[in-house]
């Protein structure tokens, strides 16, 4: 069978049903639609506009929630009965499985009212047969329109496809509804593009990069006040804490003196969010909880939750009061200054090298750390050095993402492939001792002999067993993952990368000899 | 893919408006359905508002399968598509009886569109012919129309002898009773005899309806614009009873 393939359309303008029959009269056919309502709904979208940076718009209507793809289709289902922020929350249904692929830990909030008239349109022949379908959907906002079309090709009438596609061309006016309808996306993205030059001082190539993080760290301030999802709280911290390993890993670059100073800042600005975050984490997989544990524990672990989430409230306070306080406005617009300026910033030895050799060997060195600890490990390995493990490879990814703008995409997010997929799991062996200890410590403050202290200390029982073996599933994991990062491929990949002075000697493309050069340890 | 005649040796009895609900009411309860006009005049097609098929002329019917294919036509409604026939279809008995193997070429025909659909069903022209040898020969099920009549009786007694005869498996054959008039005991009183004698025939009856014979105005089947009317509903029970 062979059915044309669906086209689409856009117009910054309504759909002129009457135009589009004046050109169809020729070949003795019609358009005709219904006459559709319109209805007022509501674009929605989460603080990175997830939905929008998919190629789709999220609206939800009186009737219906749908996201419209507009190189492709139209999803939809009924609109949720009662209020939502996060795609979990939705009933079941087609746009909710979208939306947890694209964002499940982040709110889905207004972005703007639209009207919405949507349609099916029939293109008939002269007997009134439908010869092809076309779908539709017109957005106004005030004096702006979008409108979008779909073809529904009909199978033995594709000659009528052809036709109304070539009428359809004629009128179409390509522009994405943001633009057209003056949409207010948000621009946010936790990974901002940095560009640095390869000669810069690599003082100056520092400065551009904490800035850049550290406007990441502002823009998540008022979603965190609010407390509209725990991302705010995430990426403010990890942004922060991305400016600080980069300011320690640019060894002398900084002035000694002030770089103390700043690990002193940031540790105090941090302090206080370290309990809220932990406590983030324990909800974010609460559901998880719930499953490791067999169902009679789960009223212990009911009590467990309410505790954790009192925690979880007093700590939100206390960073919120925090973040509106002013010396934190000071300080952190103090920090920001600081480094407007690159000649400045108070320096070190080596503020003046060149920012690609200066951070090629710094990735380098780094890395063979890590091979050094990682080719010590065995099972028999205490847990110490895995947890030195991770935070080894916590700073390479940092390093290797800062120094990422002077170096050759591809193959540095190949390599940042190999280490997330290791990160991931030291991540959670982690993770799973954090709690581990939290879970003691709630134990030790839950007062009274009474029935709930025995279901809480029955479900804290049952949950250490299970992350203790889970952590013991993570070692393995982290083993079997080492051997690949530590492989001859990997260490020939990162020498190719990031071993300036082996490449200026061997300008040739590497040859298998070169691959297999190891890393001395 | 199981293949439905809708067949009777006499005119007139409501083949086609048989076959055009039935194909409705398989289409709506998920199956994919092609309607295959085997019919020279197009009467399945016009009540589709489906034009007759111009590629299919001469032999290409049962020799070009890319035409065959190329020929079916999506209907207005879900899961259905159409094969509309044209004038020549008239001529396919003299085709046919050139032709090799002269009573498998609808089988051969049919083939290119096994495995796109479900339920395949042949609205058949009036007669015995080559081509209504070739549908008894490949069809799973014959649903014959039958007007309670003495003389539909007669026509129906027929068709049994020619089965037997040239030996065709008379248990394809499904009879059911169109048309019916209950203000008629003459109507009735056949229905019962012929039941009696029969235990094929369907449960379900078509009564006579104004709603149905509005097909040709409203040019769509009954079914799509009169569901609710107790004789069109019949015909998606006859569908059901059909399909068991
Ligand atoms: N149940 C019914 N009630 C009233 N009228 C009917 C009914 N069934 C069919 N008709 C009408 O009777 C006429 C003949 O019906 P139909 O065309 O379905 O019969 P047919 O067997 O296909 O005829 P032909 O042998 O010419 O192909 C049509 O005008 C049709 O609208
Ligand atoms: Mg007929």
């Amino acid at each position: 069978m062979n059915l044309p393939s669906p086209q689409t359309f856009m117009l910054p303008a309504g759909i002129h049903v009457k135009k589009i029959n004046a050109t169809l009269k020729d070949a003795n056919m019609t358009l005709a639609g219904n006459a559709c309502e319109p209805e007022e709904g509501t674009v929605l979208d989460t603080f990175d506009a997830a939905v929008y940076n998919s190629g789709a718009l999220l609206i939800q209507t009186e009737s219906d929630l749908l996201r419209l793809c507009w190189s492709g289709e139209v999803t939809s289902q009924a609109a949720p009965e009662s209020e939502w922020q996060f795609a979990r929350d939705l009933p079941r249904g087609p746009v909710r499985d979208q939306l947890l692929d694209l964002s499940s830990l982040r709110a889905f909030t207004p972005a703007g009212r639209v009207t919405i008239i949507r349609d099916i349109l029939s293109l008939l022949d002269d007997e009134q047969k439908t010869c092809c379908r076309i779908e539709s959907v017109t957005l106004s906002r005030g004096k702006n329109i979008w409108s979008w079309l779909r073809t529904r090709p009909m199978r033995g009438y594709s000659d009528s496809h052809t036709l109304i596609c070539g009428i359809l061309k004629k009128v179409e006016k390509p522009g994405l509804p943001a633009e057209v309808l003056k949409l207010r996306i948000s621009d946010y993205t936790s990974k901002p593009d940095i560009h640095l030059s390869e000669n810069a001082p690599a003082r100056t190539s520092l400065c551009t990069i904490v800035q850049t993080f550290l406007q990441v760290t502002r823009r998540n301030e008022p979603g965190l006040i609010d407390d509209i999802d725990t991302e705010f709280l995430h990426h403010w911290r990890v942004s922060l804490r991305k400016v600080r390993s980069v300011l320690t890993l640019f060894k002398g670059v900084v002035a000694t003196e002030t770089l103390d100073q700043l690990k002193q800042d940031f540790r105090d600005i941090m302090q206080d969010t370290n309990l809220m975050r932990d406590r983030d984490v324990y909800f974010l997989s609460r559901d998880d909880y719930f499953a490791l544990v067999p169902p009679k524990a789960h009223p212990g672990l009911g009590i467990l939750f309410e505790l954790l989430q009192r925690d979880r409230d007093e700590a939100f306070e206390k960073v919120k009061a925090m973040l509106k306080s002013k010396a934190y406005k000071q300080q952190i617009k103090s920090i920001q200054k600081l480094f407007e300026n690159p000649k400045a910033l108070p320096k070190g030895p080596q503020a003046d090298a060149p920012s690609k050799i200066f951070a090629a060997n710094l990735v380098l060195k780094r890395y063979k750390k890590v091979c050094r600890l990682a080719g010590n490990i065995t099972d028999k390995t205490p847990d110490e050095t895995i947890h030195e493990l991770r935070i080894q490879c916590k700073k390479l990814r940092y390093l290797i993402e800062s120094a990422q703008p002077l170096f050759d995409d591809n193959q540095v997010k190949s390599l940042l492939k190999t280490l997330k997929g290791l990160q991931e799991h030291l991540g959670s062996f982690n993770d799973q001792s954090v709690q581990q200890a939290t879970l003691a410590e709630c134990l030790d403050r839950y007062p009274g002999t009474g029935p709930d202290a025995k279901a809480l200390a029955e479900s804290i029982g049952a949950l250490t067993a299970m992350l203790y073996r889970k952590q013991l599933e993570e070692r393995r994991m982290i083993i079997e993952n080492l051997s690949r990062f530590y492989s001859p491929d990997t260490q020939g990949a990162f020498n190719a990368l990031f071993d300036l002075k082996h490449i200026a000697a061997n300008p040739k493309p590497e040859t298998d000899e070169q691959d297999k050069t190891q890393v001395d340890s | 893919m199981k293949l439905i005649a809708c067949y009777s040796n006499k005119g007139g009895v409501g083949k086609t408006a048989a076959s055009v609900n039935l194909a409705y009411a398989s289409a709506l309860s998920g199956n994919r359905t092609l309607l295959c006009d085997l019919d020279p005049q197009g009467a399945s097609g016009f009540y589709f508002r489906v034009k007759p098929s111009e590629k299919l002329k001469n032999t290409t019917f049962f020799e070009d399968t890319k035409k065959f294919t190329d020929s079916i036509r999506e209907s207005d409604f879900h899961n259905l598509d159409l094969l509309p026939a044209n004038i020549s279809f008239r001529d396919f008995d003299i085709f046919l009886s050139r032709m090799k193997k002269s009573r498998s070429r609808l089988n051969k025909a049919l083939k290119p569109v096994d495995g796109e659909y479900d339920i395949v069903l042949l609205d058949c022209p009036p007669n015995i012919s080559l081509l209504s040898e070739n549908v008894f020969k490949v069809a799973d099920r014959i649903v014959v129309p039958v007007i309670p009549t003495t003389l539909s009786q007669r026509t129906l007694e027929q068709l049994y002898d020619f089965f037997k005869k040239q030996g065709y498996k008379s248990s394809k054959i499904f009879p059911f009773f169109s048309m019916v008039q209950q203000s008629k005991s003459l109507h009735l009183q056949i229905m019962e005899e012929i039941r009696a004698g029969n235990k094929q025939v369907m449960e379900t009856w078509i009564p006579f309806s104004t709603h149905i014979e509005r097909m040709g105005v409203h040019r769509a089947p009954a079914l799509a614009y009169a569901e609710k009317e107790a004789a069109v509903a019949a015909y998606s029970q006859l569908w059901q009873e059909v399909q068991n």
